[in-house]
């Protein structure tokens, strides 16, 4: 079990680094958190006005407290760095290591995550308070949270892991980076609801890979779906996952074909 | 004035042949402006969907509040965004040593140096959905709306800026801020939003203590006799006891710089 001791190595680093840079993750987890808080009160404000949203009440209010936890405890963010290192030459380095190159990424999305719930529980927690979280715990909708998180870190890693492999490719990764930003933060649940989605539209996006990445997760423990739809989401995502591994080996095999260091 | 007028022109004509050094990365940028814009039209309008009012406030007045909103953050972009955002690379660096060394004063050059022309997409899409905020009935299309956005553009720029440049006044002190510039963005995100929404403790902290809601949905509220007319004054208070505090602070700020090199 070589690999588990380099990659502890690798956890007690990045654990170090993430502490010395608390403040820093400080304002990275008000920023999780203010927006999502902030839309509890728009919501709250609109269903005053719209009677017919009474009933979407609690799920609502679900839905955004919970939603800066499922954001963080999904969230990949190494496309920047690994676009960085195959532009600057540096990706060279970890590929004459003798462990697998992405193990520092992953060690660094897992410690990262870690201390930034030092930060986030007490915030989600107040907020829960505050605005009556009110959640129906079974435990199958306890476990099909677990299994959608797992799903859904998994497929954001994958799809951030393809956007930083382009790099092989183009110099400005991105530009295009955030216009899957845009893309995830309007289609996939994050600024509106799916459940509050015209049908039509409903039904063109749950297909599409955006929504498992952080609003299916909140979506199943908050209690707003039916098992018949928490398997499907399941399903759906699982699809997405084998098909995002299938494509980045393709883009690794053929990346590293003409991958030429810059530089020493 | 005319001196830094002339300086500040210069920046832009820089800038601007800097960016055409790099054209696609230009209409990259471009198109992506106009991308973030359209999502929060699509948010917008799936909230439209489901109700008539956000807090009583109809589409047309929330596409006004938005597009005020968009104009300012847009301009504002163009002039300081750019500086504030490097503010803590250059000090970790010790480039703001040159900074220090030039004969002009260092709040202007600090927060003008690099002019984001690429940002001038974000202000035509802000003025169109200001044309189309004036299409509805309930957004009086009279001189007197377009006298009263005039004003109040250029105060919501000041009033943005000053805090932005409170917000990034940590990196003075600290080693390594570079996301401080997020503070500023979660802060102003909710700029677009009627000041109805929040309870009333928040309007009040969102007024006059952390004036976001002061930049777009307090002007708002101006134009379309939500509010008296007396809050014209109170804005423009507001805004020149912000710039004023934050001219201070920076200059407050600076004297714990200490250079990183040498």
């Amino acid at each position: 079990m070589n690999w588990l001791k380099k990659f502890s190595v690798y956890l007690k680093v990045y654990s170090q680094s993430a502490i010395e840079y608390r403040f820093m993750m400080l304002i990275w987890m008000f920023d999780i958190f203010f927006i999502p808080v902030m839309l509890i009160l728009i919501w709250i404000s609109i269903i005053e006005y719209s009677p017919s949203l009474l009933p979407q009440r609690q799920t609502l209010i679900n839905f955004y407290t919970l939603n800066p936890l499922i954001y963080m405890l999904t969230d990949s963010w190494h496309a920047f760095f690994l676009s960085r290192d195959i532009r600057t030459g540096k990706f060279s380095t970890r590929l004459l290591r003798p462990i697998w190159p992405f193990m520092g990424t992953v060690a660094n999305n897992i410690t990262e995550k870690y201390v930034k719930l030092f930060f986030l529980i007490p915030l989600v927690f107040t907020a829960s308070v505050y605005f009556n979280l009110d959640l129906e715990l079974t435990p199958f909708v306890l476990t099909a949270s677990v299994f959608s998180l797992i799903l859904a870190a998994i497929i954001s890693f994958l799809l951030e892991s393809f956007l930083g492999l382009l790099a092989f490719w183009t110099d400005e990764v991105s530009g295009i980076k955030e216009i899957f930003e845009i893309f995830h933060l309007t289609l996939g649940g994050i600024m509106v609801p799916i459940f509050l989605f015209p049908p039509r539209l409903k039904s063109i996006v749950q297909f599409l890979p955006f929504r498992y990445m952080v609003s299916f997760p909140t979506e199943v423990l908050s209690g707003s779906l039916t098992s018949t739809e928490i398997i499907t989401g399941m399903l759906i995502v699982s699809a997405w996952i084998i098909f995002s591994l299938f494509v980045l080996v393709l883009l690794w095999k053929n990346g590293l074909k003409q991958y030429s260091s810059v530089g020493g | 004035m005319k001196r830094y007028t002339k300086l500040w022109l210069s920046f832009a004509k820089n800038s601007l042949i800097r960016e055409m050094g790099f054209k696609a990365n230009f209409l990259v940028k471009v198109t992506l402006e106009i991308g973030w814009a359209f999502a929060t039209i699509f948010m917008f309008e799936i909230i439209f969907y489901q109700t008539n009012t956000i807090a009583g406030w109809k589409k047309g007045e929330i596409y006004l509040i938005y597009s005020l909103f968009r104009i300012v953050s847009a301009i504002g972009s163009i002039i300081y965004r750019k500086n504030l955002s490097r503010l803590s690379h250059l000090i970790n660096s010790g480039e703001f040593d040159y900074y220090l060394t030039k004969p002009v004063n260092i709040f202007f050059l600090s927060n003008t140096r690099y002019v984001s022309l690429d940002r001038i997409s974000q202000t035509l899409v802000g003025i169109g959905i200001y044309l189309y905020a004036l299409t509805f009935p309930e957004v009086p299309n009279t001189p007197k709306t377009l006298l009263l956005t005039l004003f109040f553009i250029p105060l919501g720029i000041l009033i943005r800026f000053s805090l932005n440049v409170i917000i990034h006044l940590p990196v003075f002190l600290s080693e390594k801020l570079e996301n401080i510039y997020r503070l500023e963005l979660t802060f102003f995100s909710i700029a677009r939003y009627p000041r109805g929404v929040f309870p009333p403790f928040l309007v009040k902290i969102f007024t006059f203590l952390i004036p976001v809601l002061a930049v777009a949905a307090l002007p708002a509220e101006i134009i379309l006799s939500k509010s008296p007319q007396y809050w014209i004054l109170i804005l423009l208070t507001i805004a020149i006891t912000l710039f004023t505090i934050s001219y201070k602070l920076f200059n407050l700020a600076l004297r714990s710089y200490t250079s990183a090199s040498s």
